[in-house]
């Protein structure tokens, strides 16, 4: 029986009450940690080699080319950033751009080698929302962070928070639906009274009684949601969650300082910095299970000559954050003696990568090959699957060692994306992702 | 709100004293002014509008330029005093219109977000509408009933006419279902020291009903 058939008969059942609307989760278990979840998005396509997979520029030089088929272009880039950055983690350097994240690099899982199947932005950027190929430019299923706060349930007042980024909902509770606003100001539209032209509170009621009371939510799934959604609106203005995120404020000026912010600076939703921060509060304030945001405002996508000038600083200035990001979910307290930081799990991704070749206008192009970071709880450091030397390209692993294997299978989004539902108690296949856990980067 | 009635009262010579009673009278046939551009409702041989969705009905939400376009027709209104861009288009991208650029798709289904926007929308308008229609020569919303009268019978003429205007349905003025909306009138009227304000709370209530977004 589909799933949207089994809403259909919940509702004929009386299962969905104006009361307590409820929709059969996807899994009977339960999780069994309590684990929070930030996707970062690096929009436009990054450099692998500033970055997340770099090479050694002595080795990959100008006349190995021809044979590497690998232009690391470092040469070209300011002073400072003409070398990538050696850490004690065996394995693991990182790109000149890498920035302050570099200090986390204990801490640090560097996924390496996945193939994201597509060279299109959106179709990329939906591939590793989802784990699964879009259907055209369509997005096909939902979004890990949907599925992720379906299972834990409407725990948090906006479970799935998501900022500049899409999100999906494929018949899933529409409690654990993607919120998704494009700038703080729309944060605090959403969770505040409008000024001005306010009803008294004895009419806001009598107004949401008759809408709960009058609707007929056994009319349609449709229904349902509206109901929901409307009962939801009036949930939130409730519990008057503006105030955290007024980050100007005196009151915030610990949370500036730990993101860089100036009083002034606190309220541009274009700093990479205000937008970790809003990540941040959202959790430690109990607003959401998941919150996603595109961290860099500005693409990536430096197809020309532009690559040298812009593409490392914008990319540094992601990692910048999220690293601040991470110092600052270390130092909240979880209320049990943890960190927020340990009850928490961060996933940097982009669509796809940027050639290993700089194109005849000193840019580089898109490309198939792909990296990713994880850090936070569950996650064990490492570096984990590999490209090849050749040309940055794609060779198959071993899923529980992460080391190159030519009988195993090639990396996807997917793998991780079960990989990380299983470092929450569901071993089987809850999302319908049909791979087998990538668990090589799971302690 | 308080100030909002007192202003439109300071503005009126002519107030008729609300009757702190609705006085109940038996209903009668409705007339409906429908607006020139109105589009065609059908009409069952019960008399009731041919709108009414059977059960299994796949409903759908507006998109933002249908909503903006039904601010328009039904209130008479945009949200945000007619200054462009108005307020739809500067939170069409939150609102999940598509840009082309990386987004294709609008969003349509009925989210928190929507129906918080709503809300916020529901109020803004609805207090233009109230202070536009107050002293208008040809009035969109009080067509039937005063601003500060509390004749239930004009005031079911006018619910009815609104359900026309706001929700497509047209219906005989004792139709069940708009003895719920009077009652709802009432109610508000019940809790407010002004009819005026009975009327803004049920114009919110219009636009916040899903009868007004989803078709």
């Amino acid at each position: 029986m589909k799933r949207r058939d089994l809403l259909k008969q919940g509702i004929a059942l009386g299962g969905l009450s104006l009361g307590g609307l409820s929709w059969p989760s996807l899994a009977f278990a339960s999780p069994t940690t309590q684990r929070h979840f930030v996707f970062v998005w690096f929009r436009g396509g990054w450099d692998i080699l500033l970055g997340l997979d770099p090479r050694n520029p002595d080795v990959f030089n100008e006349e190995q080319m021809a044979f590497t088929r690998i232009q690391t272009g470092y040469d070209r880039l300011p002073t400072g950033f003409q070398a990538p950055v050696e850490t004690g983690v065996p394995g693991m350097i990182l790109g000149p751009y890498i920035g302050n994240l570099q200090g986390k690099a204990d801490r640090l899982a560097v996924i390496r080698g996945i193939n994201m199947e597509t060279l299109g932005h959106a179709q990329g950027m939906r591939r590793f929302l989802t784990g699964k190929a879009p259907v055209g430019l369509n997005a096909k299923g939902s979004s890990l962070a949907t599925v992720i706060a379906d299972l834990y349930g409407a725990q948090k007042p906006i479970s799935n928070l998501c900022f500049g980024v899409e999100t999906y909902n494929d018949g899933l509770d529409i409690a654990a639906s993607g919120l998704s606003v494009d700038s703080l100001s729309d944060l605090l539209k959403l969770l505040e009274e409008p000024a001005g032209g306010v009803l008294d509170q004895q009419s806001r009621q009598l107004i949401d009684s008759f809408i709960m009371n009058n609707v007929d939510a056994s009319k349609s799934v449709f229904m349902a949601n509206a109901l929901m959604a409307h009962q939801s609106a009036q949930d939130l203005l409730d519990q008057d969650l503006g105030a955290h995120f007024y980050f100007d404020q005196p009151e915030h000026s610990d949370l500036r300082a730990a993101f860089n912010l100036t009083q002034n600076s606190a309220t541009d939703s274009s700093d990479p910095n205000v937008r970790a921060a809003l990540a941040g509060k959202a959790l430690t304030a109990g607003l959401s299970r998941c919150v996603s945001i595109q961290i860099n405002p500005t693409s990536l996508d430096t197809h020309d000559d532009n690559w040298q000038d812009v593409h490392g600083p914008i990319q540094m200035g992601g990692f910048d954050a999220i690293n601040s990001l991470i110092d600052y979910l270390d130092g909240e307290d979880y209320g049990d003696g943890s960190s927020w930081m340990d009850h928490t799990t961060i996933v940097g991704f982009s669509e796809f990568s940027r050639t290993a070749l700089l194109n005849s206008r000193g840019g580089r192009d898109h490309a198939l090959t792909n990296a990713a970071f994880l850090i936070g709880s569950g996650i064990k450091a490492g570096v984990y699957g590999a490209s090849t030397d050749i040309g940055l390209g794609i060779q198959a692993i071993d899923l529980s060692t992460g080391l190159p294997d030519v009988g195993g299978v090639v990396l996807k989004p997917e793998h991780i994306h079960r990989a990380l539902l299983s470092s929450i108690g569901f071993q089987d296949d809850v999302a319908d992702l049909r791979v087998d856990p990538f668990t090589a980067f799971l302690l | 709100m308080m100030l909002l009635a007192l202003n439109l009262l300071a503005c009126r010579s002519d107030i008729e004293q609300p009757n702190t009673e609705p006085v109940v009278e038996p209903a009668s046939e409705p007339s409906f002014p429908v607006p020139p551009d109105a589009p065609e409702v059908l009409e069952t041989e019960e008399g009731e509008a041919g709108l009414e969705q059977p059960p299994d009905h796949d409903y759908r939400r507006l998109d933002v330029d249908q909503l903006r376009e039904a601010f328009r027709f039904s209130a008479g209104q945009i949200w945000g005093d007619f200054v462009e861009p108005d307020k739809l288009s500067v939170l069409a991208l939150t609102l999940g219109q598509p840009d082309f650029i990386e987004r294709t798709n609008e969003v349509l289904e009925p989210t928190v977000l929507f129906a918080k926007f709503l809300s916020d929308a529901a109020t803004d308008i609805c207090v233009n509408v109230i202070r536009d229609d107050f002293n208008a020569t040809e009035p969109i919303f009080f067509v039937h009933a005063e601003p500060m009268g509390s004749d239930l019978e004009l005031v079911r003429q006018n619910i009815a006419y609104l359900r026309l205007r706001y929700h497509g349905y047209r219906q005989p003025i004792d139709h069940p279902d708009h003895a719920e909306w009077l009652s709802l009138w009432s109610d508000l009227h019940d809790v407010q020291s002004e009819p005026l304000l009975a009327w803004f709370g049920f114009c919110v209530a219009m636009i916040q009903h899903p009868d007004f977004y989803a078709y």
